[in-house]
């Protein structure tokens, strides 16, 4: 029995791919990015991190509060994931669902593979070898995951992502238009993460270098000065609005909430085993890194690395471009080391999980190099993707992935279901307020599912200052923990003679619920004095 | 003449592996035996070989596929439980190989070791089977029988070469398997054996499903013909050839059928039944649940499935431990198979047709056992279920001696590797498999406060204690000979072929030279 096809056949079937591959995978990415919304959406972990009900809330006190507007995007983090959910985040919907997160890292989730697509046809990929780049993008369960949440790291990926892209178009072409087009996507990139101010600065020397060797220190100087101009214009306003909300241009790095502020603590405590060691740096993020990806596309994105930057066909400038993608794994040691980060990953030095979701910033990188890679391998192509498709079949049988078991057992998750659910029971008449710190207890506020407005926090100027001198006439309930001077809350308070008017009717775990006692109620009178400056 | 010397070269293959082969004089009673003799000191030191061969005693002495309660605690702490009844926890492939051989022993007066010895012949195939397929590949005869020679003396296949154990059983049917699909044209009892073989390697371990699929998918490509031709691809099917497949028929049969009189259902792995950890006056106890070294007579709840076993999770350590571990790892004991990337490329280079049979298989064989969350093979002697590819390394590194031998560096690095590697694996072939995983070790250091070593060195301390697992040096005592020169006499052999081949073939004998020297001197009388 004998049959045949046509190359032309099968030409004109890949030609149809090749024709709208951006609508195509849009198209596919975008229903796959639907359904495993859904689906983490109906089993609740969609907002296990604490992270994203934070993320949420701080967009949500931009419109609905006790005291709303610009400046409640604060300078925990970056502000571009909050703005980006400006325009859903009023509806109770979208906040409570995670949807108004959740929808920036699903169309970054789909911006993502199409970039991936991209610059694997700019390394001059083929059809096959640029789809399974998508797939390997697609096919892991933490990317999945993260993309039906509010967090970060998919809208990181995209700008980061597309950053490198049109990095690598100028390095081919040398158009000024690409210069431009990658100085605007990592300028996104810097106000989402600290990842993306490496990037800016990893980008500029390559930039520099590239010019600088192609054509001398003068165009070097000039295009580097036109990159930076853009790229760094974020940070240039993230230091000016840090200087005019909180009179301290670098009060996002030395301040209260800062990463540092953070790191300090858990130094103190003797648990940021990183720092100053290169090697546990090293090893720990490898681990966060090999943990997100599965290990073997990792393995096989590190020989199609090394591959791509010894073949030949690539002009230097083109391998040096393409050093951008391993940005984040730079970025994410050093950060280590320095003890700006901490991670936490089972098996090395401890047996918890912590920001083990920074392993999956390496994500398109892998799936970029593996691609490459798959594609050189010419007749023996098929082994390789059956050996990644069978450990794929065993990461979809097992359910594996550590991003969700950071999220519900490590210490990236927090069960505050007790006290949240305490204060949805019993916070029901609409003229009592709830003193807390939203610095610790955003997830609280966010699983109480009260509106905003109940809260009195750190961000609500005069009600914040009024209720820590006098809580009992300004708020019915504090939450707050006992002895814990980190609790903002409880830092002001201790010493405020009206806290003996509260009773402790509940204590949890993460915190205690304190209640103004039947006989004070009276004294209440939660009303801003007449001509009060809400900005003060 | 060529023939003599293929004779002479796998008589002294097979020698060397005889002088492996671990046992005790006498036959084993298992329903009264001395554990000191047999177990601590003997050739059932692990759980596996006990385990198996439990089940082979049974079906010979109590004609059961269920153990006997006097003998069932000797396959302990890999025993299953099920209704009531003790039962093997393996496939069950290897104990009925087992049969013939344990027959002959126990004719001869020693039934262990005759079951050892088929294990010891199948790896003699093997080596000659490494042979044969890396000349078929395009190699010259000295380096397909360096291939040979790197298999079955420069990697732990030696090791398990003279033990109960699966590895070359494995390694048997999917290298004569290939031997079989390397023919240009397959006919319709080829395929059938290669069916019939496939299925049958499943019997032997289940894991083999995944590993001998790559072979599966070859058979297919034999009977789908696929061209390349200028203008269009022509597939060419030969129909009848998939009734070829039917072969495996009767196998799958008697799987239902062991299953059935041994586990009650026709379905049920024997993996997947519940394990017992120990066996006392007849009764089961199994590992407690909350306290570690503690039996209760409970079973614990438990839902074991066959998949459950294999985690993603487990890659990172997985991958490490099969490469680059002290432990078990190809790049302690057997470095020599570096050299296999050399040959890989050259059949990349080449496009060898073949070459991704290689990558696939030698790829599921790694990530499957990675996945499996005891990656160490328990208490064994390098990376035991690498053994398949261990076989077909060294074919490549057969393969890739074209391009040793015209380097000076590579032949050098090539020698010391290859040098090192069978120093190391007779070291585990002449004294014991049972090297705990660092992990352990480091347990056992901590609460003996006596240092554990968990590498070859442990091996060498066996020595320097006079100590040996191999039958022959156990039959002829210690005062005949002591166990470094066992070791010695041992090593010899792979030394002895090593040179007198490798001399030839690196022309370190100046044999070929002389050629050389005589063409030079004709150019120059031309001139």
């Amino acid at each position: 029995m004998e049959f045949s096809i046509k190359k032309t056949a099968i030409r004109d079937f890949a030609e149809k791919f090749e024709k709208k591959p951006v609508q195509t995978i849009a198209g596919i990415l975008s229903i796959v990015s639907v359904v495993t919304f859904i689906y983490y959406y109906q089993n609740g972990l969609g907002l296990k991190y604490n992270d994203a009900r934070s993320h949420l809330d701080i967009a949500r006190r931009v419109v609905e509060g006790l005291k709303t507007g610009a400046a409640q995007l604060g300078s925990v983090w970056l502000p571009l994931p909050h703005i980006l959910m400006l325009p859903t985040i009023w509806n109770d919907f979208f906040w409570h669902s995670g949807l108004s997160g959740a929808i920036v890292s699903m169309i970054s989730f789909v911006a993502v593979g199409v970039l991936i697509y991209k610059y694997l046809k700019a390394l001059g990929v083929g059809v096959l070898a640029r789809y399974f780049g998508v797939l390997v993008f697609v096919l892991n369960i933490n990317v999945l995951y993260m993309q039906s949440t509010a967090m970060t790291e998919l809208l990181l990926l995209a700008t980061m992502t597309a950053g490198s892209y049109y990095l690598l178009l100028w390095s081919r072409k040398k158009r000024l238009v690409d210069i431009l087009k990658s100085a605007l996507w990592i300028m996104l990139s810097t106000a989402i993460r600290y990842d993306g101010w490496f990037l800016l600065g990893f980008s500029a020397m390559i930039i520099s270098y590239i010019s600088f060797r192609k054509k001398g220190f003068e165009e070097a100087e000039g295009v580097t000065i036109l990159f930076l101009t853009l790229g760094s214009l974020a940070i240039f306003l993230w230091v000016i609005w840090n200087w005019l909300i909180f009179n301290d241009p670098l009060y996002f790095i030395l301040g209260p909430f800062s990463a540092h502020a953070q790191q300090a603590q858990i130094d103190a405590a003797g648990e940021l085993y990183t720092k100053g060691n290169w090697f546990i740096s090293t090893i720990s993020y490898i681990y966060a890194l090999m943990y997100n990806s599965y290990s073997v596309p990792a393995v096989f994105g590190l020989i199609g690395f090394l591959g791509l930057l010894k073949d030949k066909i690539f002009k230097i400038e083109v391998k040096i471009a393409s050093l951008a993608l391993i940005s984040p794994f730079i970025f994410n040691v050093l950060a280590l080391y320095f003890g700006h980060s901490v991670l936490f990953v089972q098996g090395v030095l401890t047996d918890t999980w912590f920001n083990v979701r920074y392993g999956i910033m390496l994500m398109p990188s892998i799936a970029i190099f593996f691609a490459y890679l798959v594609d050189r391998l010419k007749n023996i192509k098929f082994s390789v993707i059956a050996i990644y498709l069978f450990v794929m079949l065993f990461a979809f049988l097992g359910r594996d992935a550590v991003t969700i078991d950071d999220a519900l057992v490590g210490a990236s998750g927090k069960n505050v279901t007790e006290v949240s659910g305490w204060l949805k029971e019993n916070v029901t008449n609409e003229k009592e307020y709830v003193l807390i710190a939203a610095a610790s207890h955003d997830a609280i506020i966010f699983s109480s599912g009260l509106p905003m407005s109940r809260f009195v926090h750190e961000g609500t100027g005069p009600y914040w200052k009024f209720a820590i001198e006098n809580p009992e006439k300004w708020v019915r309930w504090i939450v707050v923990r006992t002895y814990d001077m980190s609790d903002w809350t409880w830092r002001e308070i201790v010493d405020a003679p009206g806290l003996s008017k509260f009773e402790l009717v509940d204590h949890y775990p993460f915190a205690d619920i304190y209640q103004l006692k039947d006989e004070f109620l009276d004294e209440m009178d939660p009303v801003l004095p007449p001509g009060t400056k809400m900005n003060e | 003449m060529k023939i003599i010397g293929k004779i002479i070269f796998f008589l002294s293959v097979f020698l060397a592996i005889s002088l492996s082969i671990k046992g005790q004089p006498g036959s084993i009673d298992l329903s009264n035996y001395k554990p000191n003799y047999w177990i601590e000191n003997g050739p059932f030191e692990l759980s596996p070989e006990r385990g198996r061969f439990t089940l082979t005693y049974s079906i010979i002495e109590n004609d059961s596929t269920i153990f006997d309660t006097s003998i069932a605690g000797f396959a302990a702490p890999d025993l299953g439980y099920k209704d009531g009844k003790f039962v093997s926890l393996f496939a069950p492939g290897l104990s009925y190989i087992l049969v013939p051989g344990y027959i002959f022993g126990k004719l001869i007066g020693y039934n262990q070791f005759g079951a050892n010895l088929v294990v010891a012949l199948f790896a003699l195939f093997n080596t000659c089977l490494v042979c044969s397929l890396t000349r078929r590949l395009g190699a010259k005869a000295m380096a397909s029988f360096t291939a040979a020679l790197v298999f079955i003396f420069a990697t732990p296949a030696f090791s398990y070469a003279g033990s109960l154990y699966q590895h070359h059983i494995t390694t048997f049917i999917l290298l004569s398997s290939f031997l079989i699909l390397l023919k240009e044209r397959v006919n319709f009892i080829d395929l059938a054996i290669v069916f019939l073989l496939i299925s049958s390697g499943v019997l032997i371990d289940y894991p083999n499903a995944v590993i001998l699929f790559p072979l599966g998918v070859l058979a297919l490509s034999k009977i789908v013909k696929f061209k390349n031709k200028k203008n269009i691809f022509k597939f060419k099917i030969r129909p009848l050839m998939f009734i070829s497949a039917l072969s495996v028929i009767p196998v799958i049969m008697l799987f239902f059928a062991y299953n059935k009189v041994t586990y009650g259902n026709y379905l049920q792995l024997a993996g997947t039944v519940q394990s017992v950890a120990e066996v006392k006056n007849g009764k089961p106890f199994f590992e407690g649940s909350e306290k570690e070294d503690s039996f209760v007579e409970e079973s614990p709840e438990e839902d074991k499935s066959a998949l459950g076993f294999f985690e993603t999770r487990n890659l990172i350590n997985g991958l490490y431990t099969h490469t680059i571990s002290p432990d078990r790892g190809i790049l302690i004991y057997a470095p020599v198979l570096l050299f296999s990337f050399i040959g890989g490329y050259m059949l990349f280079n080449k496009k060898d047709r073949y070459l991704w049979f290689f990558v696939l298989t030698v790829g599921l064989n790694v990530v499957l056992y990675s996945l499996w969350g005891d990656p160490w093979g328990g208490w064994a002697y390098g990376s035991r279920y690498l053994i398949p590819s261990y076989s077909l390394m060294a074919i490549l590194v057969g393969i890739s001696l074209s391009k040793i031998r015209t380097n000076k560096t590579l032949r050098l690095f090539f020698m010391i590797f290859l040098v090192y590697s069978i120093f190391v694996n007779t070291l585990g072939a002449v004294t014991s498999n049972s090297n705990l995983p660092k992990i352990e070790a480091e347990e056992l250091t901590f609460r003996s406060g006596k240092e554990q070593k968990y590498t070859y060195f442990r091996n060498i301390d066996l020595l320097n204690e006079d100590k040996s697992k191999a039958f022959i040096y156990n039959l002829a005592g210690p005062q005949s000979i002591n166990a470094w020169g066992y070791f010695f006499i041992t090593l010899s052999i792979p030394t002895i072929l090593i040179v007198f081949i490798l001399g030839q073939y690196f022309n370190y004998f100046n044999i070929d030279l002389s050629k050389k020297v005589i063409n030079k001197n004709k150019i120059n009388l031309k001139n």
